[in-house]
């Protein structure tokens, strides 16, 4: 362990573009501190080792930046450990499986159909603020029960929200980062019209079958969610949305830049599926995420001391050349081990089946809409990544549609 | 080979197995799902579920898969209906 493999995790000028150093990292030092003192596990072997071992590693403390705590009702999915997790999940899993996702395929086809056509109209426009982010925020919002026409708002609070230092610190304005103001101060817009869904459900002036009806209507563990919880789960279903957000960017890049792989899916669409997976383990929407040790413990030969935090390094352990051969290279490889984008264990992110299911459906809609060149990077276009130290996907891609 | 809530299972040379989910404490880690996705599937209720081709599984493959569940839902019982764990 040595302070030449020391780097910002907080900083997304570093996480964004550390890929050499993962390199190094991997064979060298592949457990290392960051500049936080949080260990970074650059290795598949011990990333997917924690994520598994729910006994020797907590999330509580999650996404926080060392010293936040959070009232625990506000706490994400991933931030909530045994007992309480179990039960939430299993109740949620009745919403987020294969089933849903294909029930939400013909509505997320409409949707992004609808999406393509008003660029088209115009001639011209950013498919990330008009495209790669409202579908994610429309699907999880129809399982939610928002309005789809309350979408295009909810994207932007959304999309605005990761131009903030949330969740590491909830704040809103970065200058006044002592005021830690959690999801009220850092999307007002958002809780307020959260709040309102929740209050008209629980008095009946809305009656629905939506996931938010359910929450309110949900026994887990013989306990009702409180409102906190119902919204912050909402808030956490909606924002986990914006990686798929990184997905889609990622993948609709690639294929306007590399026109073979254009040219393999049109000819053998089968494949999609797989390209969608080789875009999650080589341009993984989350870079990393977050355990604290429960007790003293070891890695690759570093003893870890109760309550050291730790940063799985998804994007390096997805790069892992004991793992995938050439893995420094994009290419459609249906037979490898599965990366770790969605992590591993019993976090498993819970809308892995939609987002593949809308990655898929955006690739199958661009490809029939567009021949290759149809729709094009503006010509002064320059690729910069979404300014936020957990993301990796474009904040901007600026096309020209040809008529 | 007998049939089991969750599935049967026989394999080449493997005396009869039966593969048992628990579908309380299943937590959707997909793992077994990578591991053997000819042998489980996520069902509608988003939980494990096991696939009719678990008869032509290797009973290594579905001790390994059971072993690799994070959360220790999956038993491969043996003909005297013990669980099976093979070194």
């Amino acid at each position: 362990m040595s302070s030449e493999y020391s780097f910002d995790l907080f900083n997304p000028d570093e996480t964004q573009n550390m890929w050499g150093l993962m390199d190094e990292m991997r064979t060298k030092c592949p457990v290392a501190r960051t500049a936080q003192g949080i260990y970074y596990t650059a290795r598949f072997e011990e990333t997917e080792r924690v994520f598994k071992d729910g006994k020797r590693f907590s999330c509580e403390g999650g996404f926080r930046a060392p010293g936040i705590d959070i009232p625990p009702d506000e706490r994400l999915m991933a931030e909530i450990d045994p007992p309480v997790h179990p039960k939430l999940r299993r109740f949620l899993l009745r919403s987020f499986n294969p089933g849903m996702a294909q029930r939400a395929e013909p509505f997320t086809r409409d949707y992004v159909r609808s999406l393509f056509a008003a660029v088209d109209s115009k001639g011209s426009g950013d498919l990330v603020a008009e495209v790669a982010t409202p579908i994610p925020s429309a699907v999880t919002g129809h399982v939610l029960g928002v309005d789809v026409a309350d979408i295009a708002d909810l994207s932007k609070h959304l999309f605005d929200l990761l131009h903030t230092d949330w969740p590491a610190y909830g704040v809103f304005d970065n200058t006044k980062p002592d005021e830690r103001i959690g999801i009220e101060g850092s999307a007002p817009e958002l809780a307020a019209h959260l709040d309102g869904m929740i209050a008209d459900r629980r008095s009946g002036a809305v009656e629905t079958d939506d996931l938010i009806s359910q929450m309110i209507e949900a026994e887990v563990d013989g306990e009702r969610l409180s409102d906190e919880r119902i919204r912050s789960l909402a808030v956490n279903f909606l924002t986990a949305g914006l990686s798929t957000t990184n997905l889609i960017g990622n993948m609709i890049y690639r294929l306007m830049t590399d026109e073979s792989l254009d040219a393999t899916l049109r000819e053998s669409p089968e494949l999609i599926p797989a390209a969608i997976e080789e875009s999650l383990r080589f341009d993984p929407p989350v870079l990393f995420l977050f355990r604290t040790a429960k007790e003293e413990t070891e890695l690759a030969g570093v003893t870890l001391d109760k309550g050291d935090r730790i940063a799985m390094g998804i994007a390096s352990a997805n790069r892992d050349a004991t793992v995938y051969d050439d893995a420094d290279e994009f290419r459609i490889r249906p037979d490898d081990p599965e990366h770790l984008a969605f992590g591993a264990g019993a976090h498993l992110c819970l809308g892995n089946h939609m987002a593949r299911m809308e990655g898929r459906v955006v690739v199958e809609e661009y490809l029939d809409r567009y021949d290759f060149g149809a729709m094009s990077l503006a010509k002064d276009y320059e690729l910069h990544l979404m300014p936020h130290f957990l993301e990796y996907g474009p904040e901007r891609l600026d096309v020209v549609v040809a008529r | 080979m007998t049939a089991e809530p969750g599935g049967a299972a026989g394999g080449p040379g493997a005396a009869t197995v039966r593969v048992r989910i628990d579908r309380e404490t299943c937590l959707s880690s997909q793992t077994c799902v990578r591991h053997l996705p000819e042998v489980f599937e996520i069902d509608d209720e988003g939980v494990a579920a096991v696939l009719p081709a678990v008869r032509d599984a290797d009973v290594v493959d579905l001790v390994e898969a059971a072993r690799g569940c994070p959360v220790g839902a999956i038993e491969v019982l043996g003909e005297d209906g013990q669980p099976l764990d093979i070194d």
